[in-house]
């Protein structure tokens, strides 16, 4: 996987609202469909979206570590 | 047992209750945006087939890039649709609720909290801006004709690129003061990793800024005065916009605590 992968809107940075989706915005927690730890799952599949192909390795990691 | 429903609800955001709004014609996966109103505030949402966006999906695709990017593209286009004419807060993702009923029982239990977030950034909306050092100007330099001035030069290469790094500091610095004078709020954002834009030129500041419906005017004033300013160091400005205030709502809302 590389960072060449991920589509690209025009006019549109992906990682501008990456970096967006992570930090803002209403969160909600507990009764929706998906439990919290598929939350944590998607924002580890949002910071590979970020995430320089050199630097995944060490995301994942992070996250087991968690 | 978990069974996936036929459908779930995606919410994109949170407007104010009660009043008609354009709707965009299409969200996620092609399906169409509606309204539901709870009284004091409402919420934009779509109903998805839960196969392809239920929680198995989601699971699925956790660590999907591309499904992730798509998703995100989609909600993101239509709450960009939504900042065009009326004030949203913007859902983080996931944003999938069971039916209408469990989105409606979150908006009626968290309703203050909403309206109070929803009047904090009426009339507003965000716009980024980034600098980009687009080229370092490179020190003027005479072949050296001894050692001792080719070590002279080279001392002052450094010295000189020292001073354009304080310099540009001072620059930037200054652009995003110039900013925050015209912004009702603004944040500094760590700049991101060449790696990330795929870029080659730095990121100097990557900053957002609420600014006012009415004002957007004397804002981009600021920025072409900032363009002029910056461009003799060879920096660049881009802006991007009109964002839901993304860094101006960080509301975490769990509907299972009672309100004290």
């Amino acid at each position: 996987m590389s960072i060449e992968q991920i589509p690209s809107a025009e006019g549109l940075a992906l990682v501008d609202l990456v970096d967006r989706l992570i930090g803002g915005g209403v969160v909600v927690n507990g009764d929706v469909v998906l439990s919290l730890a598929g939350v944590d799952l998607v924002y580890v599949g949002l910071r590979l979206v970020l995430a320089p192909a050199h630097e995944i390795g060490r995301v994942l990691v992070a996250e087991e570590a968690r | 047992m978990e069974v996936d429903s036929a459908t779930v609800v995606h919410a994109y955001g949170v407007v104010v209750g009660g009043t008609s709004l354009p709707l965009p014609d299409t969200g996620i996966g092609g399906s169409g945006v509606a309204l539901l109103d709870a009284g004091p505030v409402a919420a934009v949402f779509s109903r998805l087939p839960g196969t392809d966006y239920g929680e198995a999906a989601w699971r699925e695709h956790a660590e999907d890039p591309s499904w992730l990017a798509d998703v995100a593209l989609e909600h993101q286009k239509v709450l960009g649709e939504l900042i065009e004419s009326t004030d949203v807060l913007p859902m983080r993702l996931p944003a999938m609720y069971r039916d209408e009923m469990q989105l409606h029982e979150l908006l009626t239990h968290e309703a203050s909290l909403f309206r109070a977030a929803l009047d904090s950034v009426h009339d507003h909306v965000e716009w980024s801006v980034q600098l980009f050092l687009a080229s370092e100007p490179e020190p003027v330099a005479e072949k050296p004709m001894s050692g001792r001035e080719y070590i002279l030069q080279k001392s002052d290469a450094a010295r000189q690129r020292q001073d354009g790094r304080e310099r540009r500091q001072r620059v930037v610095r200054e652009a995003y003061a110039s900013l925050v004078d015209v912004s009702r709020q603004s944040a500094a954002n760590p700049p991101h990793d060449p790696a990330l834009t795929g870029r080659s030129e730095v990121m100097l500041l990557n900053s957002a800024h609420l600014v006012s419906r009415r004002h957007e005017r004397l804002f981009f004033d600021v920025i072409d005065e900032t363009v002029e300013r910056v461009s003799p160091h060879g920096i660049t400005v881009e802006v991007r916009g009109p964002w839901p205030p993304y860094n101006f709502v960080e509301l975490g809302v769990d509907p299972r605590e009672t309100p004290t």
